[in-house]
């Protein structure tokens, strides 16, 4: 009796259990993969904000299992998290939580770093995981109706918004007040189009023609005077 | 056939019986896409349509449209089956109570275009809820060849409030019924 209650419970367990793996492979990042056929006591599932901060990089992991044979008696002693940018930290930095901060000074947003988080067990490096990370201040990038002013200090201002494939979007300012406008992917820098301003008598314009998921974009716009101002409106 | 089929949503339904004829189930509905657009850059935004009933010149877009919002549809339900054949017990009545819950889910795009999100306030949420009841009468029929199958067919009714429903279903029975009733097709496996 027992035997035929457990058969008929295999069928409704068999999906549950076969989404349940595809959900946790798609986390699963290869670094960590091979890691783990190494059993190299790397941390596991590093991340590095990408954007997502003004001031700083904020990278998080998980301590590792350490659940094979040659780690029996062992645990972690702390972590040395070490990057590579434009300020580079190649000696690193100990750590006992599973978080760490990178500060990052004005100049230096927009760029990206190279993070690198090293295990210590027993007083030994014993494998590491990495990824890349930068920081930057943003501004929305509103489409009114009809359009909307928009001015700013320094060199640059970068934007986040949203993009219609097919629709026409216009930046209109004074000559000599932009020098360039920059879309890249949203959570990247890569660029995925610029606009150079020529000259007189000219409206920057982008007909939008990004494909797929891709709808979330930065838009970084430059100027070489101390202040510029634009209208940006959309068209199609 | 539109006037019978007004729209064809995927579903699943979960059911577990506590007894022969008492169950519980939790079902869920994919209703589908409703889309937005500005008639022109300066205004006024339209919706929510079908992307049937989009302007032309959009025609090419609709994998990558950004303005719209997806419908949804869970209803937990109680259940009581009876059979009509209580000889081979091979098809049940069975009726169905509970309450229904509609989600709006807006996509993000609004955030960037103030046009659509002042003209629809559900766009100023992350999702919107419109809470109701669902009543439900019908059959499900077990083949011989194949006693874990179960397939039917049912009326679903659904109402905004119990305690609105007289006042709504004077201004116009058939209208409500119309736009509240429901044809359900359904087919399962015991497992």
């Amino acid at each position: 009796m027992m035997t035929a209650t457990s058969a008929r419970r295999m069928p409704s367990l068999l999906p549950a259990l076969l989404i349940a793996f595809f959900a946790t492979a798609s986390l699963v990042s290869c670094e960590d993969i091979l890691n783990s056929i190494l059993d190299t006591g790397a941390p596991t599932s590093l991340k590095a904000s990408d954007g997502k901060y003004a001031d700083r990089i904020e990278v998080s992991w998980t301590a590792p299992s350490l659940s094979g044979d040659k780690w029996t008696g062992r645990s972690v002693d702390e972590y040395i998290v070490r990057w590579w940018g434009p300020d580079n930290n190649p000696d690193g930095t100990p750590t006992h939580q599973t978080n760490f901060q990178i500060p990052v000074s004005v100049a230096n947003r927009a760029k990206e770093y190279e993070i690198e988080v090293t295990t210590v067990v027993d007083g030994w490096e014993e494998g590491s995981s990495s990824d890349t990370g930068f920081a930057l201040e943003t501004f929305d990038l509103i489409w009114k109706d009809g359009g909307a002013d928009y001015e700013f200090t320094g060199a640059d201002r970068w934007y986040v918004t949203m993009l219609q494939k097919g629709f026409r979007y216009d930046f209109e300012f004074e000559e000599g007040g932009i020098d360039r406008i920059q879309f890249y992917e949203f959570g990247t820098l890569d660029m995925v189009h610029e606009i150079v301003a020529t000259g007189v008598n000219e409206l920057p314009s982008w007909v939008c023609d990004e494909n797929g998921a891709r709808h979330k974009f930065y838009v970084k716009v430059m100027t070489s005077m101390p202040a510029a101002s634009f209208r940006a409106s959309f068209g199609f | 056939m539109d006037d019978v089929f007004k729209g064809v949503f995927p579903g699943l339904s979960l059911r577990y019986m506590l007894t022969g004829r008492i169950g519980f189930s939790l079902d869920y509905a994919f209703i589908g896409f409703e889309y937005y657009y500005p008639e022109s850059p300066s205004g006024p935004w339209v919706g929510p349509v079908a992307w049937s009933s989009m302007p032309s010149r959009f025609a090419d877009l609709r994998g990558d449209w950004i303005f719209y919002q997806t419908r949804h549809f869970v209803a937990p339900q109680v259940w009581y089956l009876t059979s009509l054949d209580p000889s081979g017990q091979t098809a049940s009545l069975r009726l169905g109570a509970g309450p229904a819950f509609s989600f709006l889910i807006p996509a993000q795009a609004a955030l960037y275009y103030p046009g659509l999100s002042d003209a629809f306030e559900q766009f100023s949420t992350e999702f919107d809820v419109h809470p109701g009841w669902s009543f439900r009468l019908g059959f499900e029929y077990r083949p011989e060849f194949a006693r874990f199958l179960r397939v039917g067919a049912e009326y679903l009714f659904l109402i905004n409030s119990v305690i609105t429903f007289a006042s709504d279903i004077s201004g116009g029975a058939l209208e409500y019924i119309d736009r509240s009733g429901n044809f359900l097709l359904f087919a399962g496996v015991r497992l």
